[in-house]
């Protein structure tokens, strides 16, 4: 009984340990996706932010529309503040990211840090944002 | 540990795109003694559905077409970030955002109507709400 107890506690562990570093080396690969996005962003390069999007979501073109509008006529920044892996499904990953975006001197707009659950999906072998909502953001002062 | 976060997350987003096409506002609801009490959270759904049916005022409708249509998730934070920032456009990042911008003055009247339905509705389903 005892052997067979220890038995199950081996196999266990032994699938446990193998799932927890593909666990780790997703949230690495996502946290530097984002990071790669925001790095092009704030080269105000929409070819390159976008190419960091997967081209099927439905917000891509949206997106891309606004990056070019924005980087002609406001210079912001992007930091990313934090990003926590949540998991995934046999689609998407979720990962829960921070941003902090300020533009020194631009009229009417405020600095913010935004409190994002960010959904990625592969494309070609490669992860790639899907879309970004919105979970919270506070306007600094 | 990361599948209890997985179990938390999904729903999560769920919650989330439903967020940012109605209010995510919930009524409070006083279940001590309550015969329906099991019953909360699929009359929750069901009354949610009904409420947002209800809510389509025109000013509203149009608050709600931005909010869906202004999305940028695909560029990521950073461009959500920058959508918030601008004053004028920081509705249409989504609702969960919290009262900035035009299209959230613009939602208000309908945020009423829909929060006045979500109540009437949970009512007239025997739940004691308390707002």
């Amino acid at each position: 009984m005892k052997s067979s107890i220890m038995l199950a506690a081996a196999l266990l562990v032994l699938a446990w340990v193998p799932a927890m570093r593909a666990d780790d080396t997703l949230a690495s690969t996502l946290e530097k996706v984002s990071q790669d996005q925001i790095a092009a962003f704030n080269r105000k390069d929409v070819a390159a932010t976008m190419s960091y999007a997967d081209t099927k979501s439905p917000t891509y073109d949206a997106a891309k529309d606004m990056l070019t509008k924005d980087f002609k006529s406001e210079d912001m920044k992007a930091e990313q503040v934090s990003f926590q892996y949540i998991g995934h499904d046999d689609e998407f990953a979720y990962a829960r990211v921070k941003v902090k975006v300020t533009a020194p001197g631009t009229k009417g707009f405020q600095d913010n840090v935004t409190d994002n659950v960010t959904l990625f999906h592969q494309e070609g072998g490669t992860w790639k944002v899907w879309d970004t909502y919105l979970v919270g953001g506070q306007l600094e002062k | 540990m990361r599948r209890a976060l997985l179990a938390v997350g999904v729903p999560l987003v769920f919650w989330v795109t439903c967020a940012s096409a109605q209010s995510n506002w919930t009524p409070t609801v006083d279940t001590y003694g309550s015969s329906r009490a099991q019953y909360l959270s699929a009359d929750m759904w069901d009354c949610r559905q009904l409420a947002t049916q209800t809510s389509g005022s025109p000013a509203g409708s149009a608050a709600r077409g931005a909010l869906r249509g202004g999305a940028v998730g695909a560029a990521g934070g950073a461009a959500l970030g920058a959508a918030f920032g601008n004053a004028g456009r920081g509705a249409a990042v989504g609702a969960a955002a919290g009262g900035i911008g035009r299209g959230v003055q613009q939602a208000n009247a309908s945020e009423t109507q829909f929060r006045r339905a979500f109540s009437n509705c949970l009512r007239a389903r025997g739940h004691n709400v308390l707002n």
